[in-house]
């Protein structure tokens, strides 16, 4: 025969034997109880052997291939592993399991906390003073011992490396002040040493060293009590729950100086200021207290964790809370890197992936493999579980817990007119365009709420699963209140509202306006098709044209304020109103939106009010009150919250729900069959 | 022959130099600050910061200053380190992949090698076995199969079909996974018993004398080579055949019939050189589609390699690294047709007497 | 055992009966070569001429049984040579006999030659089929070969590529080629036809030359007429398919007895004739070999056409010993002034 029927001979017979000799990856073996029966015979007893039909009602077991290793399939990639550095989900959710806190949440309860690395704490009377007993015994991964000087180096050196980019700024407005944002702004106030080391070097020696010993002075470690002292520059309602967060993660002070961050000297500080992510020294190092521990990070590929074998919990007993494990359960956690939601479809259905995050849009393509159904019941603050109509499929599904993350509509009250802009046509209230001051009549702002279809945008964009939000808070927290002042969709409130606006220029002469959206992002289309529909139906001169942008021209609109309403969404880093309330009144949304000053100082006001406030039916008031100044000034049209889903193999045990953490992101109480 | 090889070599720089030019003034469409990347990892909110990253990297200087600072790295003042400068080595920082441009090159680019060495197995071999069969047997029943195989390769997109294939052979039977190895695989190729002597998992492993994970690198690999391989081996079939069909009448065919020759020496040793020729013009570009089309085959296959990290930055908008990829695709097509070239001169004496 | 193929004890070489090919194209089927019978001895000449479409380059591609089966076939007929029906021979036995008893060469030198092979390596190819040579000796001989035929320099154009031969040498190579393993019938199609016509008088030279040298009988296909003069011996002329005249050379031309042989010898440019006068083209065009109607397929064209020629296929009939003509008319024909 010829050499080439030869060779596709040989690789016709090479494919045959890989496919007959690959061990094909088994689905999940369901073992069927057998149930053996013994019946009594006259003359001798007679052992007759029944095997039990599966009937619904029978648990059926699921059992995994690897049941020693995780496979969290994931979206997204690890930043950096610096806990006083990275402010993204993926690096988050490594870093919880690598590294600990003070304190922690009480497991499914987002307002309570437990001792962690403290033993205990006191609070003095004045709100500005907290007290921490460190825990004895703990070691770090590396076998060091915890200290209490390594928890003070841990915050000192948080915030003296800085960075406009990390969250130290949760950190440093307790610690300095409102408005601080950067440890920077100690030694120039304006704000024009942020982020550059370069030019910190070259500052006034003696501002710096004051800088720093103001740190020094603020975190106090006092190794013969055991105790670590906070002083506060004012009471401050959210510290304990931004301490329980990752960046509140505490490090080994020896093991960091020996892999080149600040050496703890007030004269050198400034040297270590202000790293880049990829300079970092702690970027890709770690070494915690945890439950587990970094194996690798292959960064775009896989991040893999192993058991901590030393875990201080174990050796004193203590769970991570009542009830909770005290161990992890799986030896190993594999964090892979999939982007493509096709091929994380794929590893679901082998089994190769015991939960991933999937798209809601592609939701109805997974549910059919739900069998076991925990639907969130609001008034038992808990799941309830049942099958579902294909009992024996093997994923399990919790959904209808709210979520964190919320998506608004901002009115821009002052539009960037600079070199031309698009998106408000002829800028005039001719009919074909709206003025840069569009937004500044209260009466436009209320004519857009009453103007929005709350309804069809909760069916539409969040596929009927999420709530109305009242207000900039979220539900659950201090503070909101289910039946407080919202608006609703109301044609002809909307209409009169029109009327009134611009001394009856805007009713006359009608408007015209673009509203933009990254293209990919249907939430954002929606918000704008739903506004664009309602207030067409009112009259077809007030017209709202909307189109699509890449993202970074969406990006770059928005950040010069060129668009006159942006659709923007926020996800909570601290589980406290002040971090609603800051961003959104008088922070980032608030400047975004070139709010005017007087409502700014109002806001502003009230913000500083709560946060200092420490008792929380004090704080509750002060909240409320803001809600309805919200509502008053109406700066922003207040969307819902989507009702969450996470989907996992049915041989996971162990999951639970807490807002704060990400759904797939804690695998200390996980368990793997 | 060597003339001829000495002159297309000489023009290698050349070609070189225009890629690089191209690829620059594409870098020149984004604005400084963006460029700012090449340099640094960050881009800094605060403006001064930013202007004096703008002023130290030189990104506001006139283009052919800048384009020198990118190919050779431009001194930093203050400290009197050179950084930057494609021809030092350095791409500069992606963003995406979370390493310097070329540390990601250097993980990755070996997965994607293997793929496609593999990929181009059944493209030759199916490719061109297959068409020839096809001209050989011209409108008979092989001929039909083979022209609508190829047609159906041609028009299905391949992410469509990676898919599919994905969707069978490991979802439901759980045959072929996707991604690169198991991780049982893995920690064996971690550890220090393990020597990666060319960072390809089936030659490494066979060198190492694993033959497990041999097959088990192998058994990731089929998947992604098929898909990957699937669109040229439908064109290389074409190509080879319709060329096979044209040189089969030609009259030197006739002639070395009427000499008597046995039917195969005619189609091997007469038609196959003169047929084969647009397919070796044909390979050269292959082998560039095959490093492009990796681009979504990894992606959905989630193959490291730096098809799917050039994929995740172009979503990402990660100019920096796309335009990486591209320059080295562009380095690798002015190889491969100096190869072609080459190759043709050996196998034409025409063009290598000329 | 009795060897069925041999057919007769044939006094001739090479003798074709009845031999019918057809082809099977989109619209319809066409008889190329229609029931041509006719002999040749050895070291006969004999010349086959028409023009393009009449059936003389298939009817020889036919005897060396190399037409495309699909869509062509050989209907019928019998060629015998040496006592074997090669029609009837296996591919193996076939292939024996080409390019080593019957050997041919082909109109257009710049296409005949793979292009990617030396013209050296492409005669020793036969040499080492045929003759069992080894590398060595067919060499040489190819060098051999190219001397014979007139190429100069022999030993270093052994080695060349075809591309470096001018049209006139290609040839004269293709002719070694043809000639290495001693062929009893050398089969030439068009061989001049692609080249200028003063290489052409030398290849008719060369060959004849070599058939006196060699003893070999020589087909020599054509549409010109005076190419054949100073080399065949006897003629054929063919016309849609079939053989219309044939006879000695000297006959053919003095004494033309076909309608169309005459238009052929007319429109032969002769030295002598008044200038100034235009050249005499046979009017009309060749036939569509596809549903030809009944009757003398010439009849079209023809000017000593009558009522029977519509319906009447004329057979060759003979017209002085060893010249016969197919025509009702060809008492009344006669060769143009």
């Amino acid at each position: 025969m010829s050499k080439k029927t030869l060779w596709s001979l040989i690789g016709l017979l090479t494919l045959a034997s890989m496919v007959l000799g690959a061990c094909a990856t088994p689905t999940p073996e369901k073992v069927v109880e057998t149930v053996v029966v013994t019946k009594e015979v006259p003359g001798g007893t007679v052992e007759v052997v029944v095997t039990a039909t599966p009937e619904p009602e029978k648990p059926v077991e699921f059992k995994s291939a690897d049941p020693k290793t995780l496979y969290s399939v994931t979206t997204g990639d690890t930043d950096t592993l610096d806990p006083a550095w990275n402010y993204e989900s993926a690096g988050d959710a490594v870093i919880q399991n690598i590294y600990e806190q003070l304190v922690t949440y009480n497991g499914t309860d987002a307002t309570s906390f437990v001792p962690a690395l403290a033993e205990k704490w006191e609070i003095s009377d004045d709100g500005m003073t907290y007290v921490f007993h460190i825990r004895k015994g703990v070691k770090f991964h590396n076998g060091d011992e915890m200290t209490p000087e390594d928890v003070a180096y841990t915050f000192q050196r948080g915030l003296l490396q800085g960075g406009t980019w990390s969250p130290q700024w949760l950190f440093t407005e307790p610690f300095f002040g409102t408005g601080i944002y950067d440890v920077a702004e100690l030694v120039d106030p304006e704000g024009n040493l942020d982020d550059s080391r370069e030019d910190l070097q070259k500052a006034d020696p003696d501002k710096l060293m004051a800088a720093c010993e103001q740190v020094t002075n603020a975190i106090v470690a006092d190794n013969d009590a055991g105790t670590v002292t906070f002083h506060l520059s004012q009471p401050w309602g959210p510290f304990l729950a931004t301490l329980a967060q990752s960046w509140g993660s505490i490090i080994d002070k020896k093991w960091s100086i020996e892999h080149g961050t600040w050496d703890g000297d007030c004269a050198t500080w400034q040297n270590f200021y202000g790293v880049s992510s990829e300079n970092a020294p702690l970027r890709d190092v770690t070494n915690g207290t945890g439950p587990y521990m970094l194996d690798h990070w292959t960064p775009g590929e896989e991040t893999v964790l192993v058991a901590n074998p030393n875990y201080w919990r174990v050796e004193q007993n203590v769970p991570v809370f009542e009830g909770g494990p005290t161990g992890p359960q799986i030896d190993r956690v594999v964090i892979k890197l999939v982007k493509e939601w096709g091929t994380r479809f794929a590893m679901l259905k082998a089994g190769d992936a015991d939960f991933t995050y999937v798209p809601r849009e592609d939701v109805s393509q997974v549910d059919p493999m739900v069998g076991e159904l925990c639907d969130w019941n609001a008034d038992k603050m808990d799941f309830d579980c049942g099958a579902t109509d294909s009992p024996d499929a093997p994923l399990r599904l919790f959904k209808g817990m709210p979520s964190v993350v919320r998506t608004d509509a901002f009115f821009v009250f002052n539009i960037n007119t600079e070199g031309g802009n698009p998106y408000i046509g002829s800028g005039q209230l001719d009919g074909n365009g709206i003025p840069a001051d569009f937004f500044n009549d209260i009466h436009v702002r209320k004519a857009f709420n009453y103007c929005f279809d709350w309804d069809s945008f909760i069916k539409d964009a969040l596929n009927g699963e999420g709530v109305q939000n009242v207000g900039f808070l979220i539900p659950g927290m201090l503070g909101y209140d289910p039946n407080g002042p919202h608006y609703s969709y109301d044609p002809d409130k909307c209409a009169s509202e029109l009327e009134q606006a611009w001394d009856g220029k805007v009713a006359e002469n009608g408007f015209r306006m673009q509203i933009g959206y990254n293209t990919g992002n249907t939430t954002r289309q929606t918000v704008a098709q739903i506004l664009q529909a309602d207030l067409s139906d009112i009259d077809s001169k007030y017209q709202i044209e909307i189109i699509g942008l890449p993202w970074p021209s969406f990006l770059a609109a928005i950040r010069a304020k060129r668009m006159p309403i942006f659709i923007s969404g926020w996800q909570e880093d601290i589980h406290d109103p002040h971090n609603w309330a800051q961003p959104f009144l008088v922070g980032t949304y608030a400047s975004r939106q070139a709010m005017p000053k007087e409502m700014l100082d109002e806001f502003k006001a009230g913000v500083s009010a709560g946060v200092a406030a420490s008792d929380p039916a004090e704080r509750a008031k002060i909240y409320k009150e803001l809600t309805q100044k919200d509502y008053d000034y109406a700066p922003a049209i207040r969307l819902a919250v989507a009702t969450g889903r996470h989907y996992e193999q049915r041989w996971i045990t162990g999951w639970y729900y807490n807002p704060i953490y990400g759904a797939d992101s804690r695998y200390f109480t996980l368990g793997k069959k | 022959m060597v003339n001829y090889i000495i002159r297309r070599l000489l023009m290698v720089p050349l070609l070189l130099f225009g890629v690089t030019v191209l690829i620059f003034l594409m870098l020149q469409f984004l604005s400084p600050v963006e460029r700012s990347a090449l340099y640094v990892r960050d881009i800094p909110k605060n403006e001064r910061v930013l202007e004096g990253v703008i002023r130290k990297y030189g990104l506001d200087k006139p283009m052919y200053v800048q384009y020198w600072n990118w190919l050779v790295g431009i001194k930093d003042q203050s400290t009197g380190k050179i950084e930057g400068g494609i021809l030092r080595g350095d791409f500069g920082y992606s963003r995406t992949a979370s390493q310097p441009v070329v540390d990601m090159i250097k993980h990755r680019f070996p997965a994607t090698i293997e793929l496609a060495l593999l990929a181009v197995v059944p493209v030759l071999f199916g490719g061109v076995f297959l068409g020839v069969l096809g001209a050989v047997n011209h409108n008979k029943f092989i001929d039909h199969f083979v022209r609508i195989f190829a047609i159906v390769g041609w028009s299905f997109p391949d992410f469509v079909f990676g898919l599919l294939l994905l969707m069978i052979f490991y979802a439901t039977l759980g045959w072929f996974p996707p991604g690169r190895v198991s991780d049982w695989a893995n920690q064996v190729i971690q550890s220090g018993q393990f020597h990666s002597y060319t960072h390809m998992i089936t030659l490494d492993a066979l060198l190492n004398l694993r033959f497990d994970i041999f097959w088990d690198a192998l058994r990731h690999l089929i998947l992604p080579v098929i898909t990957l391989a699937y669109l040229w081996w439908a064109l290389t079939l074409r190509v080879t055949r319709s060329s096979m069909l044209e040189t089969l009448r030609q009259d030197y065919i006739t002639t070395a019939r009427s000499k008597g020759l046995a039917e195969k020496v005619v189609i091997m040793r007469h038609a196959l050189p003169n047929g084969l020729m647009p397919v070796v013009t044909l390979a050269g570009g292959t082998i560039v589609g095959l490093l492009s089309g990796v681009v979504i085959v990894e992606t959905v296959y989630n193959y490291p390699g730096v098809g799917s990290a050039a994929a995740n930055a172009a979503v990402s908008l990660d100019v920096i690294t796309v335009l990486a990829f591209v320059l080295l695709n562009g380095f690798i097509l002015v190889m491969m047709n100096l190869l072609v070239d080459i190759l043709y001169a050996y196998i034409d004496p025409r063009v290598r007497l000329d | 055992m009795e060897d069925s193929k041999v057919v007769s004890t044939s006094e001739h070489l090479l003798e074709v009966k009845d031999l019918t090919t057809r082809f099977d194209i989109e619209g319809g089927q066409v008889y190329a070569v229609n029931g041509v019978s006719y002999t040749l001895d050895e070291g006969e000449a004999l010349g086959v001429v028409g023009e393009s479409g009449c059936g003389k380059s298939v009817h020889a591609l036919s005897i060396m049984r190399l037409i495309p089966i699909p869509p062509g076939r050989i209907e019928k007929g019998e060629v015998s040579f040496k006592g074997r029906d090669l029609l009837k021979l296996s591919d193996d036995e076939m292939r024996q006999i080409r390019g080593k008893d019957i050997s041919m060469i082909f109109q257009d030198p710049m296409t005949s030659w793979n292009p990617v092979l030396t013209i050296g390596f492409q005669i020793m190819e036969a040499l080492q089929l045929h003759m069992g040579m080894d590398k060595v000796a067919a060499h040489a001989r190819a060098i051999e070969l190219l001397e014979l035929v007139g190429v100069p320099e022999p030993s270093l154009r052994v080695d060349d590529y075809p591309h470096q031969f001018s049209g006139g040498m290609r040839q004269r190579a293709m002719i070694a080629l043809a000639l290495a393993c001693n062929p009893s019938v050398l089969i030439a199609d068009e061989p001049t036809t692609a080249l200028d016509v003063t290489i052409q008088a030398q290849i008719v030279d060369l060959v004849k030359r070599l058939q006196q040298k060699l003893g070999m009988a020589v087909i020599w296909i054509t549409h010109d007429l005076g190419v054949v003069a100073g080399l065949a011996d006897r003629v054929n002329v063919m016309y849609a398919g079939r053989i219309v005249e044939t006879g000695p050379i000297t006959e053919i031309y003095k004494n033309p007895r076909h309608p169309y042989t005459v238009g052929l010898l007319g429109s032969l440019p002769s030295i002598g004739e008044r200038t100034g006068e235009r050249l005499f083209s046979i009017p009309g065009e060749p036939p569509d070999l596809i549903g030809l109607p009944k009757g003398c397929a010439f009849a079209p064209r023809c000017n000593y056409r009558t009522e029977r020629c519509w319906n009447e296929t004329p057979e060759l009939e003979e017209v002085s010993p060893g010249h016969y003509a197919a025509c009702w008319e060809k008492d009344k024909v006669r060769k143009m002034q």
